[in-house]
């Protein structure tokens, strides 16, 4: 397995994640580093690349998120929206209504919207069934419907 | 209000590419020492059967010499010339003498 490939293609988008979960980005660092020691030492033939590596990264995030900082950093810090979008909300506003969704909730959210990943593949990450990953995304986008209606 | 449409904006705001040297380099680190024990531990494991086998093939038998000497020893085709009667005279001179005593308990 040619881990420095591995590393151009992933790393970015497990760091965000794992800074996602763990609200720091020391821990976030430390736990893309552990994830990629595993990979080296273990040898295992990944064969599908985004379930198996968003998994490992999210194990090592909340194995480690249980030291979590006093003060967890706010997904402002973590998302930025990408220029010229025209997008009709501001970002700053859609970050902070996903902060105060349930952390299941805005994992899905977070997987599906900005990783772009299939329910079936979130629900392996995230070990629950394809049809509770599903309700999950609905109930967030509900909720985030409520969350910015006076900005709309 | 699309919200599917505006967060598809979003993106991860930090890149990895700075930590790449240092995590690929504890990945390799991790990777060699994880080799090297993988060795240590087979080299260890294969000069504990080589020195096993070792031991079985030269402990020496009940009359202190090897099972395969013994063997080619007691085989006349393998005797030197005379050493058949070195040997006799030898067992004779090593053996204990014939007392008084031994030769009534041998004699009818």
């Amino acid at each position: 397995m040619d881990l420095a490939a591995l590393y151009k293609e992933w790393a970015s988008r497990l760091l965000g994640y794992t800074m996602s979960i763990t609200r720091d980005r020391h821990l976030a660092e430390d736990a893309l580093q552990n994830l990629f020691v595993k990979l080296a030492t273990s040898g295992v033939d990944v064969k599908n690349h985004a379930v198996y590596l968003f998994r490992a990264a999210r194990n090592e995030a909340l194995s480690l998120s249980k030291r979590k900082g006093p003060q967890p950093l706010p997904l402002a810090d973590i998302l930025a929206p990408e220029e010229s979008t025209g997008s009709q909300v501001d970002a700053a506003e859609l970050t902070s209504a996903l902060d105060r969704l349930p952390e299941e909730q805005s994992e899905v959210v977070i997987l599906h919207i900005v990783e772009g990943l299939p329910f079936k593949e979130i629900a392996e990450i995230t070990g629950c069934s394809l049809d509770t990953a599903a309700s999950r995304y609905r109930y967030a986008l509900e909720k985030l419907k409520e969350f910015l209606r006076p900005w709309t | 209000m699309d919200i599917e449409k505006s967060m598809r904006s979003l993106r991860w705001r930090d890149s990895a590419e700075p930590l790449e040297r240092r995590v690929l380099a504890a990945a390799r680190h991790a990777r060699v020492e994880q080799r090297f024990w993988r060795w240590t531990w087979w080299g260890l494991a294969a000069s504990v059967v080589v020195a096993v086998a070792l031991n079985v093939s030269i402990r020496p038998g009940p009359n202190q010499s090897g099972a395969r000497r013994v063997e080619l020893a007691s085989s006349p085709a393998f005797e030197a010339p005379g050493v058949g009667e070195f040997r006799e005279r030898a067992r004779m001179a090593l053996s204990p003498p014939i007392t008084p005593r031994k030769m009534l308990e041998v004699l009818p």
